[in-house]
């Protein structure tokens, strides 16, 4: 169900949340569902078990995953939670771009705020 | 419980260094391994990592400084740590003309810790005939029927040296899920010396890269991900005052254009380097191959060549 391609440089815990959300968000996962253990997971990917326990964990704060001692982890579903999670992080590309271009081209984050909000309000009239 | 909890170090080393003759094959060595971890041992041929896994069984004898391997000193206590910890060396010993099951009865006689099912369960999985000789198996089987008997000694560490030189594709990928499991309760950790970058990126949790005796790179591997960056950048850049910068693993111009390698604080770097309003900066990923080719050419100061396959 998934696969991780250790060359690419992003590193596979986040290969994995990534595939994870994109599970839950597409429905391929839902509330409830039961994911492979730690340790099954990483022998069905042969990669390391430290690694799949971080991508777990990581979920797990984002209210995505829920798990307990014995009783394995869990799909936690939450649309609003998961809605607003989802939609961060489709912006944040584009956030961390448009950072990237103001740093380079001199601008404070206050002067970046600044255009931001005059450009929605001219956006609004 | 599920999941993996690392805490306790089972490898330490202080200072470490040995010296052949004039030749100084590790260097002031320190370095640690983790309970439930899989290290990665990277570096070229002859950078001291062989040496290292050597010193740390009692094997070679330290110049200077010291290691510790579960607790225990290396080199008063080589005897006992090599009785728990797992060695497999580059070149595998076996004797020919014994056939695998009298073998596996033979080795493990020698060890208390001896699980003689679980060395049964491998070679089945793995497909490994017990009634022939081990002058008759491939040198693929004899590798993997190495690793069988030491991994059935239930060794608290197990320390490899190119583990994977005579296997295929395939045996690789069934050890590794073994590695994989074995490590999975958080209380036994690998040490894995090896060329194969992909292997390391893919099962590794942490990598050591040693350059001509030295560590010149060690952490968790995904923190180096996170950290390890390429800078590109088009402008005029003070080339000898950012290579002062503590962070700076290469630095290399053409023209107008720099590449710029650094291991920490990407955000940072990027704010610094904008602080000199080049005309753009554009920041690489960078995957295993890149951070050893960067962490290696940086010490020995070969600036070209490596650049090219950078790129």
């Amino acid at each position: 169900m998934f696969h991780v391609r250790p060359e690419s440089g992003e590193p596979i815990y986040r290969q994995l949340t990534r595939q994870i959300k994109h599970a839950i968000t597409t429905g391929a996962l839902k509330s409830g569902d039961k994911l492979p253990t730690v340790r099954q997971l990483a022998v069905d990917l042969v990669i390391n078990p430290n690694t799949v326990a971080r991508a777990y964990r990581e979920l797990e704060h984002m209210g995505l995953l829920e798990s307990g001692p014995r009783r394995g982890t869990f799909v936690k579903f939450s649309p609003p939670g998961m809605l607003l999670e989802e939609r961060r992080r489709r912006l944040q590309p584009h956030i961390d771009g448009l950072i990237a271009e103001a740093t380079v081209l001199g601008f404070t984050v206050d002067e970046l705020v600044a255009l931001l909000r005059k450009a929605a309000r001219s956006k609004e009239k | 419980m599920d999941e993996p909890s690392a805490s306790k170090t089972v490898v330490e080393a202080a200072n470490l260094t040995k010296y052949f003759g004039t030749v100084c094959a590790v260097d002031h060595v320190n370095w640690d391994v983790d309970d439930g971890t899989i290290v990665g041992l990277l570096g070229p041929n002859g950078a001291g990592k062989t040496t290292l896994l050597k010193i740390l069984l009692g094997i070679a004898h330290p110049t200077s400084g010291a290691a510790t391997v579960l607790g225990l000193d290396a080199e008063r206590f080589s005897v006992l740590i090599r009785e728990a910890v797992g060695f497999v060396p580059e070149d595998k010993l076996l004797y020919d003309r014994m056939r695998v099951d009298a073998f596996l009865r033979f080795y493990g006689a020698f060890f208390s810790s001896w699980d003689a099912r679980f060395a049964e369960d491998l070679l089945a999985r793995w497909s490994i005939p017990s009634f022939k000789t081990i002058g008759q198996l491939s040198k693929g089987m004899r590798a993997k029927l190495m690793l069988a008997v030491v991994l059935a000694r239930q060794p608290h560490l197990l320390l490899m040296d190119e583990p994977t030189l005579d296997l295929d594709p395939a045996s690789v990928d069934e050890i590794f899920s073994v590695f994989v499991q074995w490590v999975s309760d958080g209380k036994r950790a690998i040490v894995l010396a090896t060329h194969r970058l992909d292997e390391v990126e893919r099962i590794c949790d942490h990598v050591t890269i040693m350059d001509r005796g030295g560590i010149v790179a060690h952490g968790d591997l995904d923190d180096m991900r996170a950290n390890w960056k390429t800078f590109k950048v088009v402008g005029d850049l003070p080339h000898d005052e950012i290579r002062q910068w503590k962070e700076i693993r290469r630095i290399d111009a053409k023209g107008k254009a720099t590449s710029i390698v650094s291991d920490a604080d990407p955000l940072k770097m990027t704010r610094r380097l904008a602080a000199f309003s080049p005309t753009t900066v554009e920041v690489l990923d960078m995957n295993l191959r890149n951070i050893y080719l960067a962490a290696i050419g940086y010490k020995r100061g070969r600036l070209d060549g490596v650049l090219e396959s950078m790129v």
